[in-house]
């Protein structure tokens, strides 16, 4: 692994830069075009920087650095890294789509790199596991969240959707229903169906609506104004009673 | 309409409470005492921000440092809470952690214990409760000289607990920037 850190730094002093193609699977978006020589330059101060905040364990700030040296250089070597940066921290998914953004946009790189990148990528894949999310409509598109974020419901019924290993909450809106929530925690390589049951949202009458939402409204704010100014007075206070408080100093 | 309401909570909490300080929950797994050891050996944990270290003597002379916890016939866990201001936002964290025969390291021969360290990537967020558990091993004598880092994406914060990683897919933590 060494060898090959070394051979893809060497790659990237070496080799003429070229622009990464835009797919679907795209993790990083490298440049339009040929990048310029300052974008190169630059490209290569990063992914120095990336390769000793990975030597010392910095994962975040490698992570940030190998992804502006591909969207600045587009070289393959920053890409490789940025991927096994996710595997490093255990983001099996997304290092399994941007060994195949490698795999696919630099077919022809560096043969070690991409034999590397094709094992890589199978052991990172038998990590993701898979929910699979059943009744949902066939015709109505919904709102997928995973874990807050937004999924795109791409018509595929049921609909998957890969994680990593650990605890998830799939939440789906759907016009006129209670939203479905799910928690649950998935091992690596899991594939689990979830059977969504889609409860019809109790009709009411518009005045009623209105009064509802001026009497919540109001108690929301309200609470919000007594929170914040006790926010506001006393911020965070410490869980225990073993208090280091750096602010003090 | 929801979202008017949403808005007016938004901007409400916004005018009247920006919080101004955030606390790093901190737990500890300290080692069982050895078993041939006769007289009591204490867990001494000191907390810094790297922002404020001079030099290796000042790094972690402060008085309101609690007292070390004494090691039991079992593992066990120590919980500390580390509070910091908006100062201390861009700074590591920096813990050590030394084995004394006193309670606060004043005892003969506690000068000469190692520091076992351990530096926390930038875990403090406005208004934002975080945790980070910090597992010390098997108690030793020959402690190593390396800092060990704690990366950011490690620190449990915004997000269910028990997930792999609390950054995104840029790498940002998930409680912000």
């Amino acid at each position: 692994m060494v060898r090959l850190m070394f051979r893809v730094a060497l790659a990237l002093t070496t080799l003429s830069p070229w622009a990464a193609s835009v797919h679907a699977q795209t993790v990083v978006e490298g440049p339009e075009g040929d990048p310029s020589m300052d974008d190169v330059a630059e490209a290569r101060e990063r992914f120095t920087v990336g390769q000793e905040a990975a030597g010392e364990g910095r994962w975040s700030d490698a992570l940030r650095a190998f992804r502006r040296s591909y969207e600045l250089s587009g070289i393959a070597a920053a890409l490789y890294n940025t991927a096994t940066t996710y595997r490093s921290i255990g983001r099996y998914r997304l290092a399994r789509d941007t060994f195949v953004q490698l795999l696919r946009d630099h077919a022809d790189g560096d043969s070690a790199m991409l034999e590397s990148a094709r094992s890589l990528r199978d052991e990172v894949a038998a990590r993701v596991a898979v929910l699979s999310l059943h009744g949902l409509p066939e015709s109505e598109p919904v709102s997928v969240r995973l874990d807050d974020r937004s999924r795109d419901d791409t018509g595929d019924r049921p609909l998957s959707l890969d994680v990593d290993e650990g605890e998830h909450t799939v939440t789906v809106d759907r016009e006129g229903y209670l939203p479905f929530e799910w928690q649950g925690a998935v091992a690596g390589g899991d594939e689990r169906r979830i059977d969504a049951d889609f409860v019809e949202r109790p009709r009411q009458r518009n005045v009623g609506r209105i009064i509802l939402f001026v009497s919540i409204g109001v108690a929301v704010v309200a609470g919000g104004v007594i929170t914040a100014l006790l926010l506001r007075d006393t911020g965070l206070s410490p869980e225990t009673n073993r208090v280091f408080d750096l602010g003090d100093r | 309409m929801k979202r008017v309401w949403w808005l007016a909570l938004v901007a409400t909490l916004f005018v009247f409470g920006c919080t101004d300080n955030a606390v790093l929950e901190l737990t500890v797994e300290v080692p069982a005492a050895p078993a041939d050891r006769t007289e009591p050996l204490f867990a001494f944990l000191e907390v810094n921000d790297s922002a404020t270290v001079v030099d290796a003597e000042t790094e972690f002379r402060f008085p309101d440092t609690p007292d070390g916890v004494q090691l039991g016939a079992e593992v066990g866990d120590v919980a500390y809470s580390v509070v910091a201001s908006p100062a201390q936002y861009e700074s590591d964290v920096l813990v050590s952690v030394r084995y004394c025969v006193d309670r606060r390291c004043n005892g003969f021969g506690d000068e000469f214990t190692d520091r076992i360290r351990f530096r926390i990537e930038r875990p403090f967020f406005d208004g934002v409760r975080t945790r980070i558990r910090l597992e010390l091993g098997e108690f030793t004598d020959e402690v190593s000289d390396e800092e060990t880092p704690i990366d950011q994406c490690s620190v449990e914060g915004c997000g269910d607990p028990g997930l792999a990683s609390y950054c995104d897919a840029t790498g940002t933590h998930l409680c912000g920037p």
